[in-house]
């Protein structure tokens, strides 16, 4: 009995008797441990040997082990040779000066928090030793990153002078939390802190959700950067080749075919938007008016189905009717391959996507008309409006707030709304050329044609541009309707 | 008096619109089931709707008894639905219910996080490259991991959490429960709308998804999913690579890969499961999409 009635006090009680003093300590201790793990374990450096293919990594641990072999790193190719190369002294005396004022740091960490509890200033200084820590870990990631040096090859010829190493992103990553230790010290207020404590186990839940979102959401970002101002060659990772500034750019605007892809883009976008828009606006109105509420569910639910099914059924349902040996050519007893057909292509991709998402689109619409007082269109029906009437002057004004925003958001984001996955589902020989967009464009000349350089700076450019508008139509449609996306 | 006459007409011609446009969503699904049940030799009669005259279970039985491949792909497909499904709705609330918390430090950083990912993405060719070097290339997983968070999901569901009333959750932690506890016993049981309506969607996503196995596995015929299976099996020869129309006959393991009865059960198939749950979850899904377009 007693032990179980403590249990539970104490389960409800603790988050208040750890002091808020220790968990900070406790926090920005481990972040600067971490630190020195990840500089001494992971690899922040990497040596390409383009010639034999074989890539050599270096973390803090490699470099000092090259130390104490006398210069020479050892590695094994694919076939089992044995290859030796060497690091630079310059470098081997940076790594080992940065890693001895991190030591430093730590130790300090260590100690204002345990012997030099008194110490005035400690604060500060703490504080400036990690920004300053931080400084020089990026200075020395931007020197490597054009280091150049001479180096031997594999059999001892000196071989000039090259960019010799690729930096890691594992250097950015401690800089980062260099900062972090830094805000901690500063900015963290008392008051906050007890926030923290008692939010430790909410804290606990986002770590890995958090870390899928860097891992599949912000790496790739990063790597999109890094990519589109670089050459990216097949042999090297992303890292390696050269820095080309906004060579990829200028080609994206320069190049008539890639401006052609863009001109595609904007023209199929903007088709869609405009044949998708009106046909649920007026399905909408309709059955919302409809007097059966019965009919109405029976009906909206029949139209919502074709949104649940994937492209690839849709294209397949497509083929069902306008194959050779399809509905339409059984009707006429003609045998037309419509599917492979330039002139048919484009009104095929549209009506088929206008199928999927005509009854799916209404129900934005119907849901702003929903809130819609009904005590309005009976007053208008004893005023003696028209039903077109009551349309016009009650139930578009109510829903114009919904049709400029969705209009609205879709022109922001115009670059992507050709609908890739469908073009290269409905795509044939003879009609690559009309599906040729910027999605298709990233697959088959992008991916497929290993251009990963261009075509990261195309999708950068399609990004960033997505981004500016969505948030400049976002701004656009709270001024004209006051709806908006947050 | 005329008033009224157009009013009867008006909703006369509502009325058709609506069945009219029922009709075209439906029509289209009962002519591809009745083709599946066709001889092959019905099907290019000029019937508007090729009612079999004698009705057969062929292309079923040829379609599921042409190697392991199908069993294998419908497999897959089930296992990327449910795995993938239970592991991002999982994950998804647990971070919505963190940024849901209104005192919590650092709350506005993560949500302008979220937000940053909704506006700006790392492209087609960036994401190959990191999952490649993931090692997820070939890899079952890869239909699972990348989509395990949803941030328009998160944002969502965090949503409808503070939209719920704060004094029960007050209630529980006073009462001795922790954070763990108050969300699994307390906020989720209160969630069953929002987690229905995230749930169907993230499932048919799942179900309905060709492109990954395209980008991410286009060698693998062992983890296609039922989708990118039906994809092939329907390419024209323009699309394949000529190189590989052997290999692709082999894989489909129907000879007549030119069949319409069979490609018409193929597809049947490949819906059929949606079609079936779509029902269980129509009564959520019209509240989800209104939180999430409008709210969100």
């Amino acid at each position: 009995m007693t032990n179980s009635s403590a249990l539970k006090e104490n389960e409800g009680v603790p988050r208040n008797k750890i002091s808020t003093e220790k968990v900070k300590a406790a926090i920005i201790i481990s972040v600067v441990a971490l630190c020195l793990v990840l500089f001494f374990f992971c690899n922040l450096l990497t040596k390409s040997q383009m010639d034999i293919g074989v890539t050599f990594s270096y973390s803090f641990l490699t470099v000092l082990a090259v130390l104490f072999s006398g210069g020479n790193h050892s590695a094994y190719d694919e076939y089992g040779n044995l290859l030796d190369t060497s690091v630079p002294s310059a470098v081997t005396a940076v790594l080992i000066v940065l890693f001895s004022v991190m030591l430093l740091t730590f130790a300090f960490t260590v100690l204002r928090y345990t012997r030099l509890k008194e110490m005035k200033n400690a604060s500060a200084i703490a504080y400036g030793l990690y920004l300053g820590n931080a400084a020089l870990i990026f200075a020395a990631y931007v020197w490597l990153m054009f280091f150049s040096g001479e180096t031997s090859s594999l059999y001892g010829e000196t071989m000039g002078y090259y960019r010799v190493f690729e930096t890691t992103p594992v250097a950015l990553v401690i800089v980062i939390f260099f900062l972090f230790a830094a805000a901690a010290e500063r900015r963290v207020k008392q008051k906050t802190m007890g926030l923290i404590v008692r939010f430790l186990p909410v804290y606990g839940f986002m770590i890995l959700p958090l870390a899928f979102i860097f891992v599949f959401n912000l790496y790739p970002i990063v790597i999109q950067t890094i990519l589109s101002f670089k050459d990216h060659t097949m042999q090297g990772s992303v890292w390696n080749g050269e820095w080309v500034g906004i060579k990829h750019f200028v080609e994206i605007f320069s190049d008539k075919t890639m401006l052609a892809v863009i001109g595609r883009t904007l023209y199929i976008s903007l088709l869609r938007l405009i044949v998708g828009i009106l046909p649920s606006l007026i399905l909408s109105i309709c059955l919302y008016d409809l007097k059966s509420k019965t009919l109405r569910s029976i009906f909206q639910n029949i139209v919502y189905i074709p949104h649940f099914f994937s492209w690839v059924v849709v294209y397949a349902i497509t083929y069902a009717l306008l194959s050779p040996k399809g509905l339409i050519n059984g009707l006429f007893g003609t045998s037309t391959d419509f599917l492979v057909n330039e002139k048919w292509f484009m009104p095929i991709v549209i009506i088929s996507a206008v199928w999927k998402e005509l009854g799916w689109g209404t129900i934005l619409y119907l849901a702003a008309l929903s809130g819609v007082d009904t005590s309005l269109f009976e007053a208008a029906k004893i005023d003696g409006a028209s039903p077109l009437q009551r349309i016009w002057h009650i139930t578009i004004p109510c829903i114009k707030g919904t049709i400029i925003f969705l209009t609205v958001m879709s022109l922001g984001s115009i670059l992507k709304g050709a609908g890739g996955e469908q073009l290269l589902l409905f795509y044939s020989a003879t009609t690559k050329d009309q599906a040729l967009v910027i999605d298709t464009w990233l697959v088959w000349y992008g991916k497929d044609g290993f251009q990963y350089s261009l075509g990261a700076a195309m999708s950068f450019f399609q990004s960033a541009i997505g981004m500016i508008m969505v948030l400049g139509c976002n701004k656009l449609s709270q001024k004209l309707c006051d709806v908006s996306m947050w | 008096m005329s008033a009224k006459v157009s009013e009867k007409t008006y909703s006369v011609a509502i009325t058709l619109i609506c069945a009219i446009t029922a009709v075209l969503c439906l029509y289209p699904l009962l002519y591809t089931l009745m083709v599946s049940f066709c001889a092959p030799s019905d099907i290019n009669s000029s019937y508007i709707l090729p009612i079999p005259s004698k009705f057969t279970v062929r292309a079923y039985v040829q379609v599921l008894t042409a190697g392991n491949y199908i069993l294998q792909a419908f497999g897959v497909s089930v296992f990327r639905t449910v795995v993938g499904t239970a592991m991002s709705l999982f994950a998804c609330a647990l971070l919505a219910y963190a940024v849901s918390r209104a005192a919590l430090p650092g709350r506005s950083a993560v949500i302008k996080l979220l937000i940053f990912c909704i506006l700006f993405n790392g492209g087609l060719i960036p994401t190959y490259v990191v999952i490649d070097g993931l090692g997820l290339t070939n890899n079952i997983w890869v239909y699972i991991l990348p989509n395990v968070i949803n941030v328009w999901n998160v944002i969502v569901i965090k949503q409808f959490f503070e939209g719920l009333p704060k004094e029960i959750e007050e209630a529980a932690s006073i009462d001795g429960a922790n954070e763990w506890n108050v969300f699994l016993r307390v906020i989720l049981p209160m969630s069953k709308p929002v987690m229905a309506a995230i749930g169907l969607f993230t499932m048919v996503g799942q179900w309905n998804s060709w492109f990954d196995a395209y980008l991410y596995a286009p060698q693998m015929s062992e983890i296609w999913p039922l989708q990118y299976y039906i994809q092939i099996s329907f390419n024209n020869l323009n699309q394949i690579n000529q190189g590989n129309i052997d290999k692709i006959e082999a894989i489909i393991g129907i000879d007549s890969v030119d069949d319409m009865t069979v490609k018409m059960a193929l597809t049947v198939i490949g819906c059929l499961p949606v079609l079936i749950v779509y029902p269980f979850f129509q009564k959520y899904f019209a509240k989800g999409v209104y939180l999430g377009s409008v709210k969100g």
